[in-house]
Order: structure tokens, then C-alpha cells, then sequence
């Protein structure tokens, strides 16, 4: 043990900061008010002298607020933690005591929020994820809260070039110096790059390097690079959701909820009864005002829910690390180690997609799981953005996260008698070459476009030697390819998305006859719906085989579904940690499989949807090379499936 | 002209597995006959139709259980190399589950009552997708547990934490 890890291992516990009671007492506020007021509807009713009624509310206010000072001084007195050289603590918990502890070097994300009230008083909340998924529970550790300050430069300390978070390869070359980060002089710390995808190329290959400058100085001389930052004019597209159509009906829900509480039964007065006949009375003038409402509440909801969680937004890159800043009330930050990252994802919900937007969320490993009251996925890192916008930003990431080197000495240098006892012929073959991927090393025309990273994979044909029966087609490292040039899935797959609209509509409206024929309550009006739905369905199918398509280019897995909710998503290979390949019934009789790739990061596995079986099946083996080819063999061509 | 398809793995489940899936089914079958049967002699009026239609529920619930489980044996098939371990299961829906040595996390072998009355166990190889976990059903138990330490043995050697 070194002096310094001595002394570190005997440092202070910090404690977190002394205004939490009045943060805690101030939130009780909010539910002290409604409390207040039903303590005075009831005693108002109850006909009690006015001064009483007064005393009251105001005693329940108190009671609520000093409990939850109370609770705040409990917690501030019981919440102790220390960052140590390799360690980070927290004890805390007022009833139960817990003491939990991370390795620094497990730490992937560093979340730093503070909404209205600690903002006033300078708190910020953090919470540091390591989500592990072999656990099954996301392991997160929480400070509730400290001064921003403090949450600024532990944010900094744990993810920007902390000794003590690097990996051990003192000799990996290259200092920590600044100046690889872009372009800016020393007095240049900061600046944007609006429309140039391409400088991206120097930052992206950083982030694997070891750094052994000392965390504390670290942070202040790495410039900032500003990815993307907001413009207000992308709220046009905040609307395009389907939160406009019902975010009128769960406004009207969330008031009748809270008129509950404070005990207002707005559905029993004369008024609302007089309304409900009017209502009734006149279908064609009420529907349409109805509707139109809905449609304004949502319309404000959706513009007010975009300006509060995007307010302020800014996509960082740092040396080590991706920022995402964003929130005009509540501040939220989001920072996570670019050699976390694993791909992007650039998702187009239909309604979006129809305006011209699109959304970008990362693939990273160790994300943990939005909450319920948010709003945004963690994985967001843009609003709804135009299309082009979208895709510049998802390639700058792509490039911005090297290429994870495979844990580890290769397996395949274990010595053949390593057999296995009932794999009696096993394919073992000295000196195949490595799985692993090494760094990419960007060429000059580097980093130009998605597929301007030189393909890591070497040679892929040389691992053809040994099995001598598959045909791995080098990449071409140069191929530029833009995102939207995807292979286009097997007719079959377009067949099979009509055959299910058709079957959908089929159940609905058989489902419909059968309970017309045993009840009757089926309006002849209804029957327009499956009418509808129809063409719907089919146009859907054909929009959905319109958005299948797969590619593989630098070094990236691309693959993209779906017609609601159409994703592309571009995941490293290097990030792959398996396939799974389905084949149902159906797809068996089309000549078409589904391929997974399984990795620890994001959803958990991304999927090439039915695609042809040798066409998939050549994708996943040229994807991780030498991974599938000891389990692919060549048939007869079997007779050409039906389209 | 040829194709290129997935070869199957090398490997079948233990023999006994029939008998204990066998075992395992009827032990669910023959309840659930039974009871069908059961309810129709007594919460019915007995009309004969209805009396058909539970005999053949219940017989079909015998066979299936007589049945299903040869079928699944045939289907069911692992392999472990030194570079992989890969697993074709699924019946109806054909699944092929391909890991790399590199990127195995845990290795966990499991044995429930009645398989340990044939002598078998089940190997559940983890990796860091949330995709789930891959599963060989019905080795041998002293097979079980040799491959599990040889894998861990391999895993060990992994450096990082195989994301």
C-alpha cells in the first residue's frame, strides 16, 4: 500500500450539505398545501368559529414541515461518504443503517439533477450508476444532496481522466494531453461546430488510454467540445406525439385526481350536470369543442413538457467522457464514459417521422432505467430534431466511442488438450485469428462519415482458413456509407407484415361479429373501424418492410425496424457479446431468420429482422469474426422459397 | 448451388432426460386430467358431449405428456468448444444462441428434486446482455459440474468484466 493510498484510505468521511433540512422542509410544501386545504374544507363544514378553521391549516402546515425538517436534519446528521483512491463510500439510512461501496472503476455514469427548490439553495442531487445486469438489479449509488460545486468536481474527479478510474496500462502512450481534444489553442477552451460531422475524428479514440494525470487537475484543462446544442425552433416537433391526442385526457384524469384529494367532487354539482346534458344534447357542436380542447391542453403540454426537459440542452464531449445537459427548471446531467458506449440509436416514431424529426439515444453500457415521474429516457441525447440533425449528431457519437477491446487474454491460445469431454470432434484450431479488435486508427480521410472509421477488422478472410468453408468478404475500410444506404430485407418479410395486418384486422372484426352475435351492442357505426383499419394495416406493413434493412460498416452492426416506432440503431460489434438466432414456423417456411446480437449495453440485444437465412447468418459471422463460423455449414440450396 | 445454414450442435441432453421430462410432465398431466375429468362427473349434469370432449382433453393431456418431452430431446442440442458455447433449443420457434468463452460472466449449475433423482443437472451459462441467460438442460451431473469448473476456469482468465 503506497502513502498516498494510506492516506487516502484514512480520509474523512464528508458529510452532505447542511441546508438539506431546508430543501426537505421547503418540498414538504407541496404536500402540506393540499393537506392545509382539506383541513379547512372539513372544518369549514364542520361549522367551526373561523379562527379555529385558521389554527388548523396552519397546525397541519407546521406539523408536516417540522417532520419534514426533522427527516432532513436525520438524514444530514446519518449520511456520511468519502471518495478514496480506489473506492467510493456512502453510509447512510435513518432507520436502517447500509454502507455501500463502489470500485471508482466500475463507476459509468454520473447523473447530477437539482430541481427548482435545490437550485435556489445551490444543492444538486447525483446519483452514480454502475447498473450491472448480471446482478438484475441496477446498482446506483445516491447523494442527496451537496453543493453543485461539489457535485461539479465529484462528476469531474470520477469520469474525466481520474487516475485511480483508468484502466492499468500506464504504457498505453498517451498523455493526457489536452491538445488531442480538438483543435483549441489554450485560450480556446470551448467551442461549437455547427455542420461538421466530420472533425469528430480526433476525439473518438481517446477515451482507452491510460491517463495518470492526478484527478485534481485533470478536469479543468480538457476543452469542452459542444456537440449539439438547443434551438428553439426544434419545439415544432415536441407536438408530433401521441401526447397530443391524450395528453388531454390525462390532464383532465391528474385535475380530477387532485380535486379528490382536497375533496372537491366536481362531477356531483348542478353546473357539471347542466354541462353533461348540454353535451349530450349536441353531439355535433359539443364533440368537435371537446375534442378541440383535448387537443389544446395537449398541444400545451407537449410545448411546455419539451421547453422543461429541454431547456438549456447542450451534447458535450469531454476527453473521456459525453455530456448531456439539459432542463429549464430542473438541471439535469447526464455524463457517461465514451468507452461505455456501444452504438447509437436513432429512433423515428411515426408521427415524428411524418414531420421530418428524428430522436438519438445512446447504447451504453450501465445505464440505469428511467424513473416513473421522468419524462425522457436516460438513454436521450437529443430532443426530437430534424432528420439530418439527428444523424449528424448519432455519427459524431459513433465516433466518439472507441472501439471496446475484448476483456482479456485470447482464449483461443489455450492449449488444444483442453478438450472438452463430450465434444468429441470440437473445432479447435491453433492460432485462429483473435476476435478482438484492435483500436481503430483513423486514417486522415478518417471520421468523415459513419463509415469513415478504417473497418478494425483486418483481413476478416483469413479467418476463413480454418474451417475453409465460409467466405467472410473483407470490408472494405474505406466504403462510405451513408445511414440510410441499409440491404433491404427478402420480399418474404414483406409478405409476412401484410399476411399479420390482415390477420390483426380479421381478429377485430371476428371479434366484433361474435359479440354482435351474442349480445347485439355492436353500433352499425362501429363497423367502420375494421373498414379503416384495413388500409391502415396494410400501409403500415408496407412501411414497415420499407424500414428493414441491415448493414455492417465500420465496424458497426446496423439494423433497422419498424414503421411506429422505427429505430436504427448502430451497434459496435466489439460491443457484441453473442447471437441469437430465431426461426419460427412461419419464417421457416419464408426462408427467413431473425438475428440478435446480445450485448450488455442498451436494450440487451439488437435484432436483424427477418432477414434470409444465408444473408443473416453471413452478417453475423462477418460482424464477430470467428465466432459463428465454426457452426455454419453449406447445404444444397433447398427449393427457392415462396415470396 | 449451396447455402449457408447453422449446423446442429454436436451434442444431445443425457438419455435420462426423456425419462425425467417424462416423469416431470405426467406429474402436471395426470393432475390436470383428473381434475377435467373430476369436474365433469361432478359439477356437470354428465350430458355424454360434454363427457367426450373431457376424455379426450384428458387423454390428450396423457400422450402430450408421453410425447412432448422425446420430441424436445430430439430438438434440443449443445456444444462447447474453446472458443464458444452454442445451444440450439425450441420446438415450434427454433432458437440458436451462440457465446463467446470471452464474454461469459457466471457459470451456475442447478439440479431440482426430481432431476436429481435421474442424476442430472442443468448449466446456465450468464453473459452481460439482459437477453437471458443460455441453458443446457439435462447433462449428467458429474458432466455438469466439470464443465462448469472448466468454464469458470476459462471465464477466470478474462480480464474486465466482459461488456
Amino acid at each position: 500500500m503506497t502513502a498516498r493510498q494510506q492516506h487516502q484510505d484514512d480520509m474523512a468521511w464528508s458529510a452532505l450539505h447542511r441546508r438539506i433540512p431546508l430543501a426537505t422542509a421547503a418540498l414538504s410544501l407541496t404536500v402540506a398545501a393540499p393537506a392545509a386545504f382539506g383541513v379547512t374544507r372539513l372544518l369549514t363544514g364542520a361549522d367551526l368559529p373561523r379562527e379555529l378553521v385558521i389554527a388548523g391549516a396552519a397546525g397541519v402546515v407546521a406539523l408536516v414541515v417540522a417532520a419534514a425538517y426533522a427527516y432532513g436534519v436525520a438524514r444530514l446528521r446519518t449520511t456520511r461518504f468519502r471518495l478514496t483512491h480506489d473506492r467510493l463510500e456512502l453510509r447512510a439510512g435513518v432507520l436502517v443503517r447500509q454502507h455501500r461501496s463502489i470500485p471508482r472503476d466500475r463507476v459509468r455514469s454520473v447523473d447530477v439533477k437539482a430541481d427548482v427548490v435545490r437550485r435556489a439553495l445551490g444543492l444538486a442531487v447525483v446519483k452514480i450508476g454502475t447498473g450491472e445486469h448480471t446482478t438484475g438489479e441496477h446498482t446506483e449509488l445516491t447523494l442527496n444532496a451537496i453543493a453543485a460545486a461539489e457535485a461539479e468536481a465529484l462528476r469531474r474527479t470520477l469520469l474525466t481522466g481520474a487516475g485511480a478510474a483508468a484502466p492499468a496500462s500506464p504504457s498505453a502512450g498517451h498523455p493526457g494531453h489536452p491538445e488531442r481534444f480538438g483543435h483549441a489553442g489554450p485560450g480556446h477552451r470551448e467551442h461549437t461546430e455547427p455542420g461538421h460531422p466530420g472533425h469528430a475524428g480526433h476525439i473518438g479514440h481517446a477515451g482507452h488510454s491510460g491517463h495518470s494525470r492526478h484527478a485534481g487537475h485533470a478536469g479543468h484543462e480538457e476543452s469542452v467540445r459542444v456537440v449539439a446544442a438547443l434551438r428553439w425552433g426544434w419545439i415544432r416537433y415536441a407536438p408530433l406525439s401521441i401526447w397530443v391526442f391524450v395528453g388531454g385526457a390525462v390532464a383532465a384524469g391528474a385535475l380530477k385526481k387532485v380535486l379528490d384529494v382536497v375533496g372537491i367532487d366536481l362531477f356531483s354539482t348542478a353546473a357539471a350536470t347542466a354541462a353533461w346534458e348540454w353535451l349530450v344534447g349536441n353531439p355535433w357542436v359539443a364533440v368537435p369543442i371537446v375534442a378541440a380542447g383535448s387537443l389544446l391542453v395537449g398541444l400545451a403540454g407537449a410545448l411546455g413538457l419539451f421547453a422543461e426537459s429541454w431547456g438549456n440542452y447542450r451534447l458535450e464531449q469531454e476527453a473521456r467522457t459525453l455530456r448531456v445537459r439539459r432542463g429549464l427548471l430542473t438541471t439535469r446531467s447526464l455524463t457517461m464514459e465514451t468507452r461505455r458506449l456501444r452504438g447509437v440509436a436513432v429512433a423515428e416514431p411515426l408521427l415524428l417521422r411524418l414531420g421530418g424529426g428524428a430522436k438519438v439515444r445512446v447504447v451504453a453500457v450501465g445505464l440505469r432505467k428511467a424513473e416513473g415521474q421522468e419524462s425522457e429516457e436516460v438513454s436521450a441525447l437529443t430532443p426530437p430534431v430534424p432528420r439530418a440533425e439527428a444523424f449528424r449528431v448519432a455519427s459524431h457519437v459513433l465516433h466518439a466511442s472507441p472501439a471496446p477491446t475484448p476483456p482479456g487474454p485470447a482464449v483461443q491460445d489455450a492449449p488444444a488438450t483442453r478438450g472438452f469431454p463430450g465434444t468429441p470432434d470440437h473445432h479447435t484450431v491453433a492460432g485462429r485469428p483473435t476476435v478482438s479488435r484492435t483500436p481503430n486508427t483513423h486514417g486522415p480521410d478518417g471520421g468523415h462519415t459513419l463509415a469513415g472509421a478504417p473497418d478494425a477488422h483486418g483481413p476478416a478472410g483469413a479467418a476463413g482458413g480454418h474451417t475453409g468453408s465460409i467466405v467472410t468478404d473483407p470490408v472494405d475500410a474505406r466504403a462510405a456509407v451513408a445511414w440510410g444506404e441499409l440491404e433491404p430485407h427478402p420480399k418474404a418479410a414483406r409478405g409476412r407484415r401484410t399476411r399479420q395486418a390482415i390477420g390483426a384486422v380479421a381478429v377485430l372484426a371476428a371479434a366484433m361479429g361474435v359479440t354482435e352475435w351474442l349480445t347485439g351492442w355492436i353500433p352499425p357505426v362501429a363497423w367502420a373501424l375494421p373498414v379503416l383499419a384495413l388500409p391502415a394495416g396494410l400501409a403500415l406493413a408496407a412501411d414497415a418492410y420499407r424500414g428493414l434493412g441491415h448493414r455492417l460498416a465500420g465496424g458497426h452492426l446496423l439494423t433497422r425496424a419498424g414503421s411506429a416506432g422505427r429505430t436504427t440503431v448502430a451497434l459496435d460489434t466489439g460491443g457484441i457479446v453473442g447471437w441469437r438466432i430465431r426461426q419460427s414456423v412461419f419464417q421457416r417456411r419464408l426462408g427467413l431468420i431473425t438475428v440478435s446480437a446480445t450485448t450488455a449495453a442498451g436494450d440487451g440485444h439488437y435484432d436483424v429482422l427477418d432477414v434470409g437465412v444465408a444473408k443473416g447468418l453471413d452478417l453475423a459471422s462477418r460482424a464477430v469474426p470467428g465466432l459463428l463460423e465454426p457452426f455454419l455449414a453449406r447445404v444444397p440450396r433447398p427449393a427457392r422459397p415462396r415470396t | 448451388m449451396t447455402e449457408l445454414t447453422l449446423r446442429p450442435p454436436r451434442n444431445l441432453a443425457d438419455p435420462r432426460t426423456v425419462a425425467w421430462w417424462t416423469v416431470q410432465a405426467f406429474l402436471l398431466a395426470v393432475p390436470l386430467a383428473a381434475a377435467v375429468l373430476a369436474a365433469y362427473w361432478f359439477l356437470t349434469p354428465r350430458p355424454a358431449v360434454l363427457g367426450g370432449v373431457a376424455v379426450a382433453v384428458a387423454l390428450a393431456c396423457l400422450l402430450s405428456a408421453a410425447t412432448v418431452p422425446r420430441a424436445y430431446y430430439r430438438v434440443q442440442r449443445w456444444e462447447i468448444t474453446d472458443e464458444a458455447v452454442y445451444v440450439r433449443s425450441g420446438w415450434i420457434t427454433h432458437t440458436w444462441r451462440v457465446a463467446p468463452m470471452s464474454r461469459v460472466q457466471t457459470v451456475d449449475t442447478a439440479r431440482g428434486p426430481v432431476q436429481r433423482m435421474f442424476g442430472l443437472a442443468d448449466v446456465t451459462v450468464t453473459t452481460a446482455s439482459a437477453a437471458g441467460a443460455i441453458t443446457i438442460e439435462g447433462l449428467d451431473h458429474e458432466l455438469a459440474a466439470e464443465l462448469a469448473a472448466r468454464l469458470t476456469a476459462v471465464t477466470q482468465a478474462t480480464k474486465g468484466d466482459a461488456t
